[in-house]
């Protein structure tokens, strides 16, 4: 290149003046005048707007269309640089991806704007330059399109008449990544930059310096910004948080779905500076690491539950081990006590018939004497057996807890086990008491149908609660006086998926807390002495907890209601904790 | 004819308890009891050689020392013509197969039941009396 020509050219300006200038002086040689022809041809182009055909914000938005302008604009070499992009969203900033989607998926609807809309767009070079754009949905072969109209921002043509400080200014506040309104003390609008406009959707002269914010707040409002409410109260809340003279934050958010951080400063000529930083995504990781903290909590209060049943359960097992071990001790001795007491009563026998020849030696007195002490022995002894023999019982149901148990696991259909556990209880204990009597209620879910259990496990904590539900009922039934008391026994079974419930419930004496914290220890009964072991319901515990891995659960009210839950689960892990233990 | 039963048990009443349940057969001269309190004694009396000649042996399942069933085996492999009757516990099933597969002649669970043990003893002595 050569001559004063290129001077004015390439002074990259957007005044039109140099070119003319330019254009009225002569050529001094032919390549001269093809250069001019040439730069003429760009200064063309840069004034034309770029015109981009693509398929909208979805799949990408398959770019069918370029014009070189367009392509110049955006910084690539040619039209065909750009087509070979994978799509649209290629050229769009992630920061503006929200608004510029919702913005196709508009003009794809046929909503034509008949404003200009400030945006970002990615550059060839990897900046982010500002660009005014128009959308209108167009036909390409017969498939809906949008035609995008963009061209180089151009100042406001009241900027124009703005002094040199102050277009300097402008184009600083417009580099900023944060959107910037100031305001006179009036508050009347002094300037903003490109950032302001695009987060609020504002199109490009839409405010031109000097307009005053009521109107700015009567805009929002007419388009939806605050919702179905009167405009006066909104803009004179809103305009009143200017009367406060410091830093005032607020969080919006804008009808780009992006929420923005208000930062509100007074300045010292009594004017405001008004900054938007986009905040929406420090939100979402907020939010996202507020959630993950939730789902933490949420699982260690999950642990911690699991732990305190794990803490039971092994207190149960422990305690369960120590029946069995007790029970082994006093086993041994326990026969001798029996074996000598039921001998001795038989060599009592003897000796009294060795002795009756001597009978006729003896004075009346004497006689009746040794006939009490001889009837006391015998009587003595048969109190041994019998309390043996009792104790012999305690033994053998203790020993249960430990017994290898014969059980097998089977598919088994517990609507028919619980019915059939019902039937027995009810005989047996109307067997003892013919006066007693009970209102049954059967609530089978037929759903429940079949699951893997021990049946005859399963079977004896049925009976074991049948009974001493029953035994409740009669308790009350006796102690009762008002005359409309109905004993009532209520069982129901309940599919819950991937485990099931049976509930035992009777309206019978019911349970102070003290009863209920130590119900499933062992040896704990209310029963009077040589009624109950109070072993049943540990036993039952273990079997339902331990073997079943299942979930014992009780609730009750004194002369209200008792109800016991048993929880089984459908799929119980092949080797159980605590399924056996080995005496 | 006097025939000796050897009873294992490491209770020492066991002693009194036997000779009183069997004081009638005792008395008769039918039975003689011996007894060893572990499983190492009643091999050592029965190698030195027992009189009346040991012709059953009782013996319990859990002692200190050798257990009932390693007596047994030992018994199967050095006596084998002398029965033995293993003393199993309340429902420990694992104990009564092992002792019915190392070769005991019979089983009676704790507590004993001697009205039981008397025939069991009978029908031991009469196949012994027979033979």
């Amino acid at each position: 290149m050569s001559g004063p020509d290129d001077t004015g050219i390439n002074s990259g300006t957007h005044s039109g003046d140099g070119v003319a200038v330019d254009e009225l002086a002569a050529p001094a040689s032919v390549q001269g005048t093809i250069d001019r022809a040439r730069r003429y041809r760009e200064q063309v182009l840069s004034v034309m707007p770029g015109v981009i055909i693509h398929q909208g914000g979805q799949q990408g938005g398959k770019i069918l269309h370029c014009t070189e302008p367009a392509a110049l604009l955006l910084g690539y070499g040619s039209a065909g640089d750009v087509l070979a992009l994978p799509g649209i969203l290629a050229l769009i900033p992630e920061d503006t991806a929200f608004a510029d989607r919702h913005a196709y998926e508009q003009c794809l609807a046929g909503v034509v704007r008949a404003d200009v809309r400030r945006i970002k767009r990615r550059h060839a070079d990897g900046s982010v330059q500002w660009f005014d754009q128009l959308l209108e949905p167009v036909d390409w072969g017969g498939a809906p399109a949008v035609l995008e109209t963009l061209a180089q921002v151009r100042p406001h043509t009241s900027y124009a008449q703005m002094p040199h400080q102050w277009q300097l200014l402008q184009a600083a506040i417009d580099a900023m990544p944060n959107g910037v309104l100031m305001l006179d003390r009036d508050r009347r609008m002094e300037g903003a930059n490109s950032e302001f406009l695009r987060l609020w959707d504002y199109p490009p002269g839409l405010f031109p310096p000097g307009t005053p914010m009521d109107v700015m707040l009567r805009y929002n409002h007419e388009r939806g910004d605050y919702g179905d409410v009167p405009a006066e109260p909104v803009i004179a809340e809103l305009a009143s948080r200017f009367l406060v003279r410091c830093v005032i934050n607020a969080e919006r958010q804008v009808p780009s779905g992006r929420i923005l951080d208000i930062r509100t400063a007074p300045r010292a000529d009594g004017g405001y500076v008004v900054t938007h930083v986009d905040i929406t995504d420090r939100k979402r990781i907020e939010s996202e690491l507020r959630e993950a903290k939730e789902r933490a909590e949420a699982i260690l209060k999950e642990l911690r539950d699991t732990q305190q049943q794990l803490i039971v359960q092994e207190k149960m097992a422990s305690l369960g081990q120590l029946t069995a071990g007790i029970a082994h001790e006093l086993k041994n001795p326990l026969n001798f006590v029996n074996n000598f007491a039921e001998l001795s009563s038989e060599l009592l026998t003897e000796l009294l018939a060795l002795l009756a020849p001597l009978n006729g030696h003896l004075d009346a007195d004497a006689r009746t004497d040794a006939d009490d002490l001889v009837a006391s022995l015998t009587s003595n002894l048969h109190k041994i057996a019998d309390h043996g023999r009792r104790a012999d019982n305690i033994v053998k149901s203790m020993l249960a807890h430990s017994r290898g148990g014969g059980g097998e696991w089977q598919s088994t259909d517990l609507n028919a086990l619980v019915d059939e556990a019902l039937s027995l209880s009810y005989h047996a204990v109307r067997a003892q008491d013919r006066d007693f009597n009970t209102e049954l209620e059967r609530r089978f879910d037929p759903a429940v149908a079949s699951l893997n259990l021990v049946p005859q496990d399963i079977s004896r904590v049925l009976v074991n609660l049948f009974t001493n539900a029953f035994y409740a009922l009669r308790k009350r039934q006796q102690a009762e006086t008002r005359p409309d008391y109905h004993p009532r026994l209520i069982v129901s079974t309940v599919d819950c998926g991937w485990k099931v419930e049976v509930k035992i419930r009777d309206n019978g004496t019911g349970m102070p807390q003290a009863v209920i914290a130590k119900l499933f220890t062992p040896f704990f009964t209310t029963k009077p002495t040589g009624e109950g072991t109070g072993l049943g319901l540990s036993l039952s515990y273990d079997i339902v907890v331990h073997q079943h891995r299942g979930r014992f659960d009780v609730t009750s009210a004194e002369n209200d209601h008792t109800e016991f839950t048993i929880t089984l689960p459908r799929a119980v892990p092949a080797v159980s904790l605590g399924e056996r233990r080995k005496p | 004819m006097t025939l000796g039963i050897l009873v294992v048990d490491d209770e020492p009443d066991v002693a009194d308890l036997f000779r009183q349940r069997f004081r009638a057969e005792l008395r008769t001269g039918q039975l003689a009891l011996h007894f060893a309190a572990s499983a190492e004694q009643a091999l050592a009396s029965l190698a030195a050689g027992l009189q009346p000649e040991a012709v059953l042996v009782l013996s319990d399942i859990n002692m200190p020392g050798m257990s009932g069933l390693a007596l047994l085996e030992r018994l199967r492999a050095e006596l084998p013509t002398v029965p033995v009757v293993m003393v199993t516990a309340y429902g420990d099933d694992e104990n009564r197969q092992r002792a019915l597969d190392s070769g005991a002649t019979d089983l009676v669970t704790k507590p004993v039941d001697f009205a039981a043990l008397k025939k069991l003893v009978n029908s031991v002595l009469a196949e012994k009396t027979a033979a």
